[in-house]
């Protein structure tokens, strides 16, 4: 016993873990502590991770939402697996164990395990009862002391929002340290753990029911709107509307002044140059490749930051309700709607978000099909594609453009070869014991989400975005500038290495009705799918010596591509897997290189069937 | 027990019933009943029909204060005593 209370002081930074079950404020409280925008959150949507930073004297740890110490999903055995981890670490030095005063009975038993746990290690374990502003009435001190005494722990209200309490919870903890180092245990209390958790839970309602009326009302009305099939479903389509006008409208603005900023400093860096050679690289590889990519970061930007807000509204774990019995009839779940959304942003952390699926055959269709979805990526080739190819034409008062239709299309197309591989791969693969696990979910209270969490998150994202692809975007573009480039120079593309190259493989190409150059980049573009902009951008730079994304529109429909092979293109891209880090992130979540390789290629031979036909057929 | 229980599915229960959770039928894995023991799904607990999806869609239900969802499938699995008048 005097061992553990020595490591305690003499451990420089003492660890605190915060636990607690899904969206109780876990991850807003973390952020207000510790100053750090980390989401940490076991609802579909966000990536299931461990994240650390300091507070004071104290290291905190933000752990993944449980619901029990026995794990059921993938999400859950990580987040579990890891907390053991830590228990067995020697400089423990608190358990802040959050829960939702709105539905605090919930959280009991999780409480009961993890305090037992707690209390055999001599390690300080508190319940912080967060969202105390959303009650009707504050909780007098007598019914404070009864709550305590039911989790046979000491109960702190708080509110992660807006930053209240905090400092009760810390003077605590340092006032049971000392105590801590007299007499362990010293929180040892009460007659709870002999009176059953139903009975307890009871108590817990008796005494909270009404200060929480209000909330529990909200909720109801809430739901009574956007579960109710008319309303519902119109506020679903609502909803969906305005997650794709986001990306393409409201981000517009913040598009028009990243390609202005690159405009002025790729004339301004390529003036300081004096070497025809360094010029063309500037230029062509620099802001011709990398430019033309960072222009759609901001459609990134958006796109995180309103599914964050749906996220954390509570609507989003809503929206897999209403979407369950659809998506059971093509072998997925409800909770498969999340991963499907966030694909669209990105297919990494939606791969990664079906870890939340319970049942092994509908997390693996999920994963498989996810790479379908439009992710951001696609929206540089879509963008440049259907810019070329389809004229601006506009209806209804100009509220609805054919080009938006073509690219709403698109996305439609990802979407139903999704459903219908998935059916496919769902029948041709044999089922195995536990595979038709049984849809279970709670739904978390709405809420008004919190910029905190939500801003940097969606910030953090594009930031990762723009790191991942960036270099492979400025290596690429760099090797395809040489090759174009030499041995002719600019203006020379025909004579160039890449042109023999092109000209070698331009009869696989060549029944999509695309010539080599197009080719080149369908290649190239198998690392990561947005590079096929940037390599476009650097050939036909190096052609036409002009650099602007606009510019590239234009010489593309001047050049051999026809709309039959145009929408050829498109197709192919819709289906094909060309990102080198979703196929190893499949690799890693399926654990088999196998599927990820069926997915490689079987998307592959698709996409290039499916593209035959599209060309043979327009044309 | 009153006379008025009676026990039945729970995915019998019409949306504003309220019941008390008796059990499972039919063979669930111990997983799983432990899952849903840890979401409050222990016998004696009252369990409240709050809405049920179109189109044999899950069940939403209010166990204490929390709201959670289960698959139509799942909750014909689950035995519960009506308390309101009624038939099952």
């Amino acid at each position: 016993m005097q061992a553990t209370a020595e490591k305690l002081i003499s451990s420089p930074a003492p660890r605190i873990l915060i636990v607690g079950k899904p969206n109780c404020g876990k991850s807003l409280f973390f952020n207000s502590l510790t100053g750090l925008n980390h989401k940490v959150s076991n609802f579909p949507g966000v990536t299931v991770e461990v994240k650390s930073g300091t507070y004071q004297e104290y290291e905190v740890i933000d752990f993944p939402g449980l619901y029990s110490t026995q794990a059921l999903s993938r999400d859950e055995h990580i987040a579990i697996a890891e907390l053991n981890r830590e228990f067995e670490q020697d400089h423990l030095g608190a358990i802040f164990f959050v829960a939702d005063i709105t539905c605090l009975e919930s959280s009991l038993k999780l409480a009961d395990e993890l305090s037992k746990r707690a209390k055999a290690q001599q390690v300080p374990f508190l319940v912080l009862m967060n969202m105390a502003d959303q009650l009707s009435l504050s909780l007098g001190s007598a019914e404070l002391d009864k709550v305590s005494k039911i989790f046979n722990a000491p109960c702190f209200l708080f509110s992660a929002r807006k930053k209240e309490g905090f400092d009760k919870i810390f003077n605590y903890l340092r006032t049971e340290k000392k105590n801590h180092l007299k007499s362990l245990p010293v929180m040892e209390s009460a007659d709870a753990h002999e009176v059953s958790v139903e009975t307890r839970k009871q108590m817990l309602a008796d005494i909270l029911d009404r200060h929480r009326e209000r909330s529990l009302k909200t909720g109801f009305w809430f739901d009574h709107i956007f579960l109710s099939p008319i309303w519902g479903g119109l506020a679903f389509l609502l909803i969906m509307t305005m997650i794709f006008q986001s990306v393409f409208t409201w981000a517009v603005p913040m598009m028009d002044l990243i390609e202005s900023i690159l405009s002025q400093n790729g004339q301004m860096v390529a003036s300081l140059f004096s070497s025809p050679t360094a010029v063309s690289f500037v230029k062509d590889a620099l802001f011709g490749g990398i430019g033309a990519f960072l222009v759609f970061v901001p459609q990134i930007f958006m796109l995180t930051l309103v599914v964050g807000i749906l996220e954390d509204s509570g609507y989003l774990a809503r929206a897999a309700l209403i979407c369950h019995r659809p998506l059971s009839f093509f072998g997925l779940s409800g909770k498969s709607f999340v991963p499907l959304l966030t694909g669209h942003a990105c297919a990494i952390p939606a791969i990664y978000a079906a870890r939340t699926i319970e049942s092994p055959r509908r997390r693996r269709l999920t994963m498989l099909v996810t790479p379908l979805m439009a992710c951001s990526a696609r929206l540089p080739v879509y963008g440049l594609l259907v810019a070329t190819l389809i004229p601006n034409v506009l209806f209804m008062g100009g509220f609805i453009g054919l080009q938006g239709l073509v690219f709403a299309g698109l996305y439609l197309l990802g979407i139903v070869v999704a459903l219908v591989v998935s059916v496919l791969v769902g029948r041709i693969t044999p089922r195995e014991e536990g595979d038709d696990t049984p849809f279970i979910m709670e739904l978390p209270a709405y809420r008004w989400p919190h910029w905190r969490t939500i801003l940097p998150r969606s910030f953090r994202i594009s930031v990762t975005f723009v790191k991942k692809a960036g270099p492979i975007i400025f290596l690429v573009t760099g090797i395809v500038w040489a090759l174009g480039y030499f041995p002719g120079g600019e203006g020379e593309l025909d004579r160039s290495f890449l042109s023999i190259l092109g000209k070698f493989m331009e009869p696989v190409f060549a029944p999509l009705g695309l010539d080599w150059k197009f080719g080149v980049a369908v290649l190239t573009s198998f690392l990561a799918r947005e590079v096929f902009v940037g390599t476009l951008g650097t050939l036909f730079g190096i052609e036409n010596s002009d650099e602007d994304w606009q510019g590239l529109s234009e010489k593309l429909s001047q050049s051999e591509l026809t709309l039959a092979s145009g929408f050829s293109l498109l197709v192919f891209y819709a289906i094909a897997l060309q990102c080198v880090s979703t196929v190893a992130v499949l690799k890693d979540e399926l654990g088999s290189k196998r599927w990820a390789l069926a997915a490689l290629v079987g998307f592959g031979v698709l996409a290039y069937v499916m593209a035959f036909l599209t060309y043979r057929i327009l044309s | 027990m009153s006379d008025k229980e009676k026990t039945c599915r729970l995915s019998e229960l019409a949306v504003g019933e309220e019941a008390i959770f008796d059990g499972y039928c039919g063979s669930m894995s111990k997983v799983y009943q432990d899952r849903l023991a840890d979401l409050g799904f222990i016998g004696g607990v009252k369990v409240a029909c709050v809405r049920r999806l179109p189109f044999k869609g899950p069940l939403m239900l209010r166990v204490f204060s929390s709201i959670y969802s289960l698959g139509l499938e799942l909750a014909s699995q689950l035995r519960v005593k009506r308390i309101d008048q009624g038939s099952c």
